[in-house]
């Protein structure tokens, strides 16, 4: 059992990648959407996954903490294999649901539509799951709460309800609620995507501050500014499989695969277009 | 507990008449509501209050008191007031003025929900008014008056149980009956309950063909049958 | 018009009285509706084809049939199950089952107008299915359903006239009872119908304020 230290307190790089993925598959009746994605994480990495719509980021993103159940390959978080139990002979079952809230507990997911609780204000979204899944202390969380509320700019909001906020605020109240969790590694699903244009900065900040900290994590994004600011590497996928694989700047510089190629030719023609 | 069919082979002859009335009685009240709430909904929308007033008080009163009170006061109020009443006359037109109140919301929701844009381009060609109302609102109003008003008569259906109250010969009088006689709850209740649900399912059944029949539905299905053309 | 209505005035605390016997019966039945909809909702999802079964059977026959019939039943059927209660409980319970399945319906729809972000923002997080049910989902369903269920209780208050059949001493019997004793009744009538009206009437407003108050909330 290894034991989870704060991401933000990780900042040195140990040989026990903390996510590694092994052949990952996953398909939706006759659509296949992973085909055999084979990567790893390391602890203080910060991992960009892009690539064009129905590429499988997403799909990919939500089997690492088990939201999708995939149909073939394995997640291993910290080594051990999430949401299944593997045995001696190689054969797999389901793992109990206790372990799998276990693993999920671990890792830090922000989404893209912020999905925070509407009936619950800020403060109260960041501490509910420390008390209620970790067993954390009210007056501890609420602590923990606010500091976290004044590391994302927002501790004047803490008693408003998300009716009541903009969507880069709610997206960096999310940001907030899932560090409440002192999680291992954070995934970003697109965390910008549903933003209107003005309000993206605010939440790119955030996160860049977080990654200036030294969280381990895995965005999934369009926004290639914010990529080669932020990553140590940048993994591209393109229908289920990923294709390359390099920091940002030999990435962007020089993309060695055809698809790569043109899927960046794309985004700059837009780039230019709205610039 | 036992159940057995010669308690309802035996009094079949009480359940049948019970049976037949309730369905009169229905039906009578469904086509004089349906007739009285057209004026009752185009009142409501009409500019002047003296129309839209009195229609709105009505509608509110019939949906604010229960229906067995409804039936209470046509029954004994009007002959104090000098018109004479039967119970079927009473449960007659209070049935009938609880289905006119709640049709017309339907009528009138139905009208609120055609889009203004039509009446304006119907007018804007030199139709008048009422031409207007004839030939585009009320056309497209049926698609979407149909439903609720289908519920709500299944709902009047479910209502006149309660004219057995004022001793109306209906089907829940029937049950009553039997009831009484035999003691027989299980075998009574089976009985009137199969009978009521296929009353209703028969009113579920004609409503959804006769939506079929619906200028909305037709337009709809017509352009759907066109988008799975162009796709080929 | 030939109607006295001094005698009203005689009668009237009599038949407020009624009118919060009214109000009582009502309110519990919402209360124990509610309940038996939330019981049915669950049960519908149930792994048991049984269970299943049984629950779409009974929202058929509450449905299908008067609620007329449903109240005799109870009253004058359940003794014979052994069940000998007095006429205010029988009322209640015949009243939450015919309202626990139309609730039901209510539940239904609640459910489909949260997010599914919601539920997955609370699994992400490690949270029990159990847990989030209780947290996540119940507390947005039960805010989400206030407007109908306030038209439901409407609902119940002119239902419960009904139970006057089986001699509960609510609004409507009393009415009746006064009348045996004035023969007063056309006016007596015409007070009761009065009192539904305002319950009602002022019901009505409350569930168009709810009905704002819920849309503004939502994200």
């Amino acid at each position: 059992m290894t034991t989870s230290k704060p991401g933000r307190e990780l900042n040195e790089m140990t040989t026990e990648p903390i996510v590694r993925v092994r052949n990952l598959e996953k398909h939706f009746g006759t659509l296949e959407v992973l085909k055999g994605i084979n990567f790893e994480v390391k602890a203080g990495e910060k991992v960009c996954i892009m690539g064009p719509s129905g590429s499988g980021k997403s799909t990919l993103l939500r089997c690492l903490n088990f939201l999708e159940e995939p149909t073939g390959g394995m997640v291993f978080l910290d080594g051990v294999p999430v949401g299944y139990v593997e045995d001696a002979n190689g054969t797999r079952r389901r793992d109990t649901e206790g372990n799998i809230n276990r693993m999920r507990a671990r890792m830090g997911m922000v989404f893209q539509s912020f999905n925070l609780w509407t009936h619950m204000t800020a403060l109260a979204n960041i501490v509910e799951a420390p008390v209620h899944v970790k067993g954390i202390s009210r007056r501890a969380a609420n602590e923990k709460a606010i500091g976290l509320l004044k590391l994302v700019g927002l501790e004047d909001k803490r008693d408003a309800y998300p009716v009541q906020l903009s969507g880069g605020q709610q997206q960096r109240i999310a940001i907030a609620r899932a560090l409440a969790m002192d999680p291992e590694i954070m995934l970003f699903d697109e965390p910008t995507s549903a933003l209107d244009p003005e309000l993206v900065g605010e939440v790119l900040s955030v996160i860049s501050k977080l990654a200036r900290d030294g969280i381990t994590m895995i965005v999934v994004t369009h926004d290639i500014g914010f990529a080669s600011a932020v990553a140590d590497r940048i993994v591209f996928m393109d229908q289920g499989l990923v294709v390359e694989e390099a920091p940002p700047a030999t990435f962007f510089r020089q993309p060695k695969n055809e698809r790569t190629i043109q899927f960046l030719a794309r985004m700059q023609d837009r780039s230019f277009q709205s610039g | 507990m036992s159940f057995s069919m010669s308690v309802i082979t035996d009094n079949w002859s009480i359940f049948a008449s019970g049976f037949v009335a309730t369905v009169i009685f229905c039906a009578i009240s469904t086509v004089l509501g349906l007739l009285f709430s057209v004026p009752i909904a185009l009142s409501q929308l009409s500019r002047t209050w003296w129309w839209r007033v009195p229609a709105r008080v009505l509608v509110e009163i019939v949906r604010d008191t229960p229906f067995l009170v409804q039936v209470f006061v046509i029954y004994f109020v009007l002959p104090a007031m000098g018109v004479p009443m039967s119970s079927t006359a009473a449960g007659l037109l209070a049935l009938s003025l609880y289905g006119a109140v709640y049709f017309s919301e339907s009528i009138r929701g139905a009208i609120l929900s055609v889009p203004k844009g039509q009446v304006d381009a119907a007018r804007a060609t030199g139709m008048s008014q009422s031409l207007a109302l004839r030939k585009i609102v009320f056309p497209q109003m049926l698609g979407y008056a149909l439903p609720p008003l289908g519920n709500q008569v299944i709902g009047l259906i479910k209502d006149s149980a309660v004219l057995s109250i004022i001793a109306v010969p209906e089907l829940t009088m029937a049950f009553q009956n039997v009831l009484g006689t035999t003691f027989a709850a299980p075998e009574a209740f089976v009985t009137v309950a199969v009978l009521y649900w296929m009353l209703t399912a028969a009113v579920a059944f004609g409503m959804s063909r006769l939506e079929r029949l619906t200028p909305t539905y037709r337009s709809t299905r017509q352009a759907v049958l066109l988008l799975a053309a162009a796709d080929r | 018009m030939g109607l006295e209505w001094q005698y009203v005035d005689h009668a009237l605390p009599f038949l407020l009285k009624g009118a919060l016997v009214t109000l009582e019966v009502s309110s519990l039945a919402v209360l124990l509706g509610l309940l038996v909809g939330i019981v049915v909702t669950v049960a519908r999802q149930s792994r048991f084809k049984a269970l299943r079964a049984v629950v779409l059977a009974y929202i058929s026959v509450v449905r299908g049939t008067p609620l007329f019939i449903q109240i005799l039943i109870v009253y004058y059927a359940l003794p014979a199950l052994g069940l000998d209660l007095p006429r205010f409980e029988s009322g209640v319970i015949a009243l939450s089952l015919n309202s626990g399945a139309y609730i039901s319906e209510m539940i239904r729809g609640g459910l489909t107008a949260i997010p599914r972000g919601q539920l997955d923002a609370a699994k992400a997080f490690g949270m029990p299915n159990g847990l989030s049910w209780r947290r996540i989902i119940l507390p947005q369903v039960l805010f989400l359903i206030l407007p109908p269920l306030t038209v439901e209780f409407t609902g119940l208050l002119k239902a419960s006239a009904l139970l006057s059949v089986i001699g509960l001493v609510e609004l409507t019997r009393t009415a009746q009872r006064v009348i045996g004793e004035t023969l007063r009744s056309p006016e007596v009538w015409l007070t009761t119908a009065a009192i539904y009206f305002v319950m009602c009437f002022v019901l009505g407003a409350i569930t168009r304020r709810l009905e704002k108050f819920a849309s503004a909330y939502r994200v």
